[in-house]
């Protein structure tokens, strides 16, 4: 996360502001927030965090974009342009649609592209049956549209999931 | 009226009690960030969509056995919405008259869902002091409850599938309120953010209406929800408040030892201006808490329990002293009513 103000050191102080009810947030290096002044900040520091976020993902730091700006989530039609202006996302399968692209974005963001945490509790072999659904339903979809590249992904992912689950 | 009662009537365990490493811990919150897998994400889905989902939230309500109630924010006022807010149960976000936004809160007001905010569902769980692990248990519980009542958006790959990619994976915010006037009086503020930012966490102030951090209170929570698993960051953000606690009382015993003089003076004219002042906005009224607590967690006034001014902290801020005085007031009246309940509070404690 870099620094609203200067841009180039990492944030590591974020600033919560309420004037009249309105919040807003700014997040700053240590080395900024000294020169603003031991928690004091103008104005023009309003920025949001959905701008910054937007900020990132188009400066593009990671180099050449793996997916073309028209890429877009066949179950709610969000192209990967418009979540470079948003940094939101409009469905849980958008995560599959922009797969390659996200790695290289949680990398930057996070500190790892591989979920560790909790997995819902209902039969491991249940959750990964749903999973082959969702993926049959999302190729199903995938042909209808003729978007043959993510049809061919879609189905290397079911050949994974059916040799790891044994089904 | 009986302040002490009237207080608890209004405020929930997590302000009316102390807690763990409560002279410098106020309160630990957990979030937790859960989509439902066949609905769009509420900033794009249809109002339809959304009430389907706010009705499968209230069928959950009605099953569970934990007496949670919803909330429609649409369905009460502006000030018991900015209430909502002061209690921390919601976030200012959500405090919209929207059709679509609900709360479901438990009778206690130590845990909340919110619906359709940013993301279907947040739970939160509130615990007094420094509690991180058990706040996260009862999260956890509520989770499996939700999941075992409606379909949550999960991939094996990335986790919890949220809205904002910052939140994806664990969907897990933890996050700590620390009273540390002893850091900002000692000029240290910038050297704990330096370390927060080396460690992976966020450090934000809690702003008042002027431009001082309001009551010396900031907020410690984790930055990455991906690529660590909920112990982790559980453990790791504990680990870094027990340190910054241990910093803290050294600095407050540093700062009462080197100028006793002037750091009794401050903190007894603190109380006398909250005893007697006429008027008081909220900030410098969090500044004057905030001085008076930290004299009675050092010792310097014997008769005040610290608990009290935590409670003064949440009750003068303008939505819940509304509530709790019963009437709709304006800016100017609210100086007034703030005055005149710290005073009432103070001197019920004193006779
Ligand atoms: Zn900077
Ligand atoms: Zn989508």
């Amino acid at each position: 996360m870099m620094c609203q103000r200067c841009g180039v050191r990492p944030a590591n102080i974020s600033f919560t502001k309420i004037v009249n009810g309105e919040k807003s947030e700014a997040k700053l290096c240590q080395q900024c927030a000294a020169e603003v002044g031991e928690f004091s900040f103008g104005t023009g520091m309003g920025m949001s965090f959905q701008n910054f976020l937007s900020g990132l993902l188009n400066q593009n730091l990671w180099g050449h974009s793996l997916v073309p700006d028209e890429t877009s989530c066949t179950n709610c039609g969000l192209t990967y342009n418009r979540f470079r202006q948003s940094g939101r996302f409009g469905c849980a399968r958008c995560y599959d649609a922009f797969d390659e692209e996200l790695d290289q974005l949680l990398r930057r963001i996070q500190a790892g592209t591989l979920h560790k945490g909790k997995t819902p509790h209902q039969d491991a072999q249940v959750s990964k049956l749903s999973e082959l659904e969702r993926l049959q339903a999302e190729l199903k979809k995938a042909v209808e549209v003729e978007d043959y590249e993510r049809a061919a992904e879609l189905r290397d992912a079911i050949q994974a999931l059916k040799k790891e689950g044994g089904l | 009226m009986d302040l002490e009662r009237v207080f608890r009537e209004h405020l929930s365990s997590w302000i009316t009690q102390l807690g763990p490493e409560g002279d410098v811990v106020l309160s630990s919150r957990i979030r937790l960030a859960r989509n439902l897998d066949d609905i769009l994400f509420p900033s794009v889905a249809s109002e339809e969509q959304l009430l389907k989902g706010l009705a499968m939230a209230d069928r959950f309500v009605a099953k569970s056995d934990r007496q949670f109630k919803l909330i429609r924010l649409a369905g009460i006022d502006e000030v018991s919405r900015q209430e909502l807010v002061e209690k921390h149960l919601i976030s200012p976000e959500h405090a919209e008259a929207s059709p679509v936004k609900g709360v479901i809160v438990s009778p206690a007001g130590d845990i909340s869902i919110m619906v359709n905010e940013e993301d279907h569902l947040r739970i939160q769980v509130l615990k007094a002091g420094l509690d991180l692990h058990e706040a996260y248990k009862l999260a956890d519980e509520i989770d499996d409850e939700l999941a075992a009542a409606m379909p949550i958006a999960y991939s094996p790959k990335r986790g919890y599938l949220t809205a904002c990619p910052t939140n994806v994976g664990t969907g897990l915010r933890a996050s700590v309120m620390l009273h540390l006037p002893g850091v900002v009086y000692s000029g240290q503020t910038n050297q704990i953010a330096g370390i927060c930012g080396k460690l992976g966490l966020v450090i934000r102030g809690l702003y008042g209406e002027g431009t001082a951090p309001s009551g010396e209170i900031f907020q410690v929570s984790n930055q990455v929800t991906l690529g660590y698993s909920e112990e982790e960051i559980l453990t790791h953000l504990t680990s870094f408040c027990e340190q910054i606690i241990a910093e803290e009382r050294r600095l407050r015993q540093y700062l009462w030892e080197s100028k006793r003089d002037e750091f009794e003076d401050q903190v007894f004219r603190a109380l006398g201006t909250l005893s007697y002042a006429r008027r008081m906005s909220s900030n410098e009224a969090m500044e004057l808490l905030s001085r008076v607590k930290l004299g009675i967690d050092l010792g310097i006034i014997p008769k005040l329990n610290s608990v009290i001014l935590k409670e003064l902290m949440v009750v003068i801020r303008p939505a819940l002293l509304q509530k709790i005085v019963g009437q709709t007031l304006g800016p100017q009246e609210r100086d007034l009513t703030r005055a005149g309940l710290i005073r009432e509070r103070l001197s019920q404690i004193n006779s």
